[in-house]
C-alpha cells in the first residue's frame, strides 16, 4: 500500500519520524498556475479600469487637462505594476501563506521545502524569478518537462531553491470506508477483541483486506470463497478472536467486521 | 502499547486540537508576535503528537488516525521552523544595499571576473568583426537607431537637444528599467542550463556594446559616445555584468563546482548570495534608468560632454569602490 517513490515526498524530523507528502500532479499545479494568472490579469485590469474611470471623472468634471499632464506618468505606472505583479505577486502569496497562492489553495498544494522546512524569503525569491526560464519556449513546456523527469516532481526554479509542490492530504481514507458494512457488528463493544485486531492487523494487511473485499465482483467465485476463507483463518488464528464471537460469521462477515473495526469514523471522540 | 485506541484518540484528542489550531495560525501567517511562549507550546504539542504517530504506527492498523496523525505531524513540523525576518523599512534597505550585497559579490569574484571577461570577450570579437566586415552592424544589432550612420545620429541629437519632456523621459526611464531588470533576472535563470544561456546573454550583450563602440570611434564620434554612454551605461554594464556572475554561479552549482555534494546542497550554500545580487542588481538598475532618460539622452549644447563623461566616470569610480569596500569585515558566507 506504500505509495512509490515517484510520487511521494518523505521527510525524516529530527524526532525519528518518517513524513509523507503526496507530490503535486502536473495537472493540478497547470490548474492552480491558470488560476493564479487569471487573478494577476483581474488585479491589472482592476487597475486599468480604476484608471479609465478616474479619466472619465476628469472629463466630466471637466479637469481632463490634469490628465494630460500625468497621463505619461500614469501609464509609467501602470508599467511598473505590470512589472511588480508579474514577478511579485506569486512571491508576496507564498511568503505570506507560507506557500499557497489562492491557485494553489484552491487545487489543495502547497509549496514545500524538500526537508520539510519553513519557507525561507530566499527560496520564495528564486523559485519565482526562475519562472522566467521554467515558462520557455511558452505554457511552461520546460519547467513542465523538467518537473516530469524529476524523481520530486521538481521544476528548474524548484531545483535551485531546494522546494517541491505538495499535495494537503486531509483525510487518507477514501472509498474502502464507504464500503464498510453499516449493520450490526458483532464484533464491537468487545474492547479487548478490538485492541488484539488493531494492534495485530498492520496496515500492509489492512490494505489487503479492504481490496478483498472491494474487488468481490472481480473474483470468480469458488477464488473468492478460497480467498476470503485463508484471510479469515489468518485473522482467527493472528487476532485471537475467540470462537464464541467468530464461528457463527461467515468468513466474508467476519473481514468486513474486521474493516469496520480497523477504519470506523470516530465520531465519538 | 495502545489498549484501548478509541479511549486514546479521546485523551490526546484535545492536545491535536490545540496543536491543528497553532498550526492553521501558522500557515495563515496570523500567529500571535513570535514569542519564547508560544514557540515553547508549539513545540511541545508538536512533539507530542510526533510521539503519538510513533504509538500509532507501530500499535495500531488505525489508517485513519494514522493518516490524520501524519498530516498534521506533517503540517506541524513546516510550522515549527522559524519564520525568518519578514521586516521592511528604509533602513533596512540600505544596510542591505550597503553591506549584503557587496559582501555577496566578493564572496564570488571568480564568478564576477568570469562575467566581466565573456562580456569584453564579446566586446572584442563585436569590434572585430566590425572592423573586418561592416555588414556584422546589420547581423547583431537589435536597435534600429543604431543601424544608421553614426555622424548623422549626432546631428540629429544635437538639433533635438533636450526636447523630451519630464514625464515623457519618466515614461522612458520605467521602460529602461524594466526592461533591464527583465534581462538580468534572465541572466541569473539562464544560468540554470548548466550555464550556457547566462554565457550567451553576457557574450551577446558584449558584442553589441563592442560593434556600436567601434562604430562610433570609426566615424570619429567617441566624444558623443563617452558622453552618451557613461553616464548610464557606468552603472548599467557593471549591473548586467552581476547578474551574469549570479548566472553562472547558478551554472556552477548545476555543473557540481562548489562546496556540497549534491546540485541541492550546493544551491543551499550560494542561495542567500544569489538574492544579494540580484537584489543589487535591481536598485543598481533603477537608477541606471533614471539616469540614462533624464540624463543621458540629453546632449550637447543642453549638457556639455565634458560634464556627462566626467559624471560617469566619477560614477564609476564611485561603483567600483562601493563594491569593493563596502561592508568589509563581514565576508562570511551567508546565511
Amino acid at each position: 500500500m506504500s505509495p512509490s517513490h515517484r510520487s511521494v515526498l518523505e521527510v525524516r524530523t529530527a524526532q525519528g519520524i518518517r513524513l509523507h507528502y503526496p507530490l503535486a500532479g502536473p495537472i493540478s499545479r497547470a490548474i492552480a498556475v491558470v488560476v493564479d494568472m487569471v487573478i494577476m490579469v483581474a488585479i491589472g485590469l482592476s487597475l486599468l479600469l480604476a484608471v479609465f474611470l478616474l479619466a472619465l471623472f476628469a472629463g466630466l468634471t471637466g479637469t481632463g487637462f490634469i490628465l494630460a499632464y500625468t497621463g505619461n506618468l500614469i501609464g509609467a505606472g501602470l508599467s511598473i505594476a505590470a512589472f511588480v505583479i508579474f514577478f511579485g505577486y506569486q512571491m508576496w502569496r507564498e511568503w505570506r501563506t507560507n506557500g499557497q497562492t489562492p491557485g494553489k489553495r484552491m487545487m489543495g498544494l502547497r509549496v514545500m521545502d524538500v526537508q520539510g522546512r519553513r519557507l525561507a524569503p530566499q527560496q520564495v525569491v528564486l523559485r519565482n524569478l526562475l519562472r522566467i526560464v521554467d515558462m520557455m519556449p511558452g505554457f511552461y513546456a520546460l519547467g513542465g518537462i523538467v518537473a516530469l523527469l524529476s524523481p520530486r516532481s521538481q521544476r528548474l526554479g524548484d531545483i535551485v531553491a531546494d522546494t517541491t509542490v505538495v499535495n494537503i492530504r486531509q483525510a487518507r481514507v477514501q472509498a474502502v470506508r464507504e464500503r464498510m458494512v453499516r449493520e450490526e457488528n458483532s464484533l464491537r463493544g468487545h474492547t479487548r477483541v478490538e485492541a488484539m485486531i488493531r494492534q495485530s492487523v498492520i496496515p500492509a494487511q489492512a490494505a489487503l483486506l479492504a481490496q478483498a473485499i472491494n474487488r468481490r465482483r472481480d473474483i470468480e467465485e469458488a477464488a473468492r470463497l478460497g480467498l476470503y476463507n485463508e484471510l479469515a483463518t489468518d485473522l482467527r488464528e493472528r487476532a485471537a478472536i475467540p470462537a464464541a464471537l467468530a464461528d457463527d460469521l461467515s468468513d466474508e462477515q467476519l473481514i468486513r467486521n474486521v474493516l469496520d473495526i480497523l477504519h470506523r469514523t470516530r465520531r465519538d471522540t | 502499547m495502545i489498549l484501548d485506541i478509541e479511549r486514546f484518540a479521546a485523551q490526546e484528542r484535545p492536545h491535536w486540537d490545540a496543536l491543528e489550531r497553532l498550526v492553521r495560525l501558522g500557515e495563515e501567517g496570523t500567529e500571535p508576535e513570535p514569542g519564547v511562549e508560544h514557540a515553547m507550546r508549539l513545540h511541545r504539542l508538536y512533539e507530542r503528537a510526533a510521539a503519538d504517530l510513533a504509538r500509532v504506527r507501530s500499535y495500531s492498523a488505525d489508517a485513519e488516525l494514522q493518516g490524520y496523525l501524519e498530516d498534521l505531524v506533517a503540517r506541524a513540523h513546516a510550522v515549527c521552523q522559524p519564520r525568518g525576518e519578514a521586516r521592511f523599512s528604509i533602513v533596512l534597505l540600505v544596510r542591505w544595499f550597503t553591506t549584503g550585497f557587496p559582501r555577496a559579490l566578493r564572496r564570488n569574484l571568480a564568478a564576477f571576473y568570469a562575467a566581466l571577461a565573456l562580456t569584453c570577450v564579446g566586446s572584442l570579437v563585436g569590434g572585430g568583426l566590425l572592423l573586418v566586415e561592416e555588414e556584422t552592424k546589420a547581423t547583431v544589432l537589435p536597435f534600429s537607431h543604431l543601424l544608421g550612420d553614426p555622424s548623422e545620429r549626432v546631428k540629429e541629437e544635437e538639433e533635438k537637444g533636450g526636447e523630451l519632456s519630464a514625464s515623457d523621459m519618466t515614461v522612458f526611464s520605467t521602460m529602461l528599467m524594466t526592461n533591464n531588470i527583465r534581462v538580468s533576472v534572465l541572466a541569473l535563470a539562464s544560468g540554470v542550463t548548466f550555464g550556457v544561456g547566462t554565457v550567451l546573454l553576457l557574450f551577446y550583450n558584449g558584442l553589441i556594446l563592442g560593434v556600436v563602440g567601434i562604430d562610433y570611434l570609426m566615424a570619429g564620434e567617441g566624444v558623443f559616445l563617452f558622453a552618451w554612454l557613461l553616464p548610464h551605461g557606468s552603472v548599467e554594464i557593471p549591473a548586467i555584468v552581476i547578474a551574469g556572475q549570479a548566472g553562472l554561479m547558478t551554472g556552477g552549482a548545476m555543473l557540481g563546482i562548489g562546496k556540497g555534494s549534491s546540485v541541492a546542497a550546493r544551491f543551499r550554500d550560494i542561495r542567500g548570495d544569489l538574492v544579494h545580487l540580484i537584489g543589487g542588481v535591481a536598485v543598481l538598475l533603477v537608477w541606471a534608468g533614471i539616469v540614462e532618460a533624464f540624463l543621458s539622452q540629453t546632449h550637447e549644447p543642453a549638457i556639455p560632454y565634458w560634464l556627462k563623461i566626467l559624471f560617469g566616470s566619477l560614477q564609476l569610480a564611485a561603483l567600483a569602490l562601493f563594491l569593493a569596500r563596502a561592508g568589509r569585515g563581514g565576508e562570511g558566507r551567508a546565511a
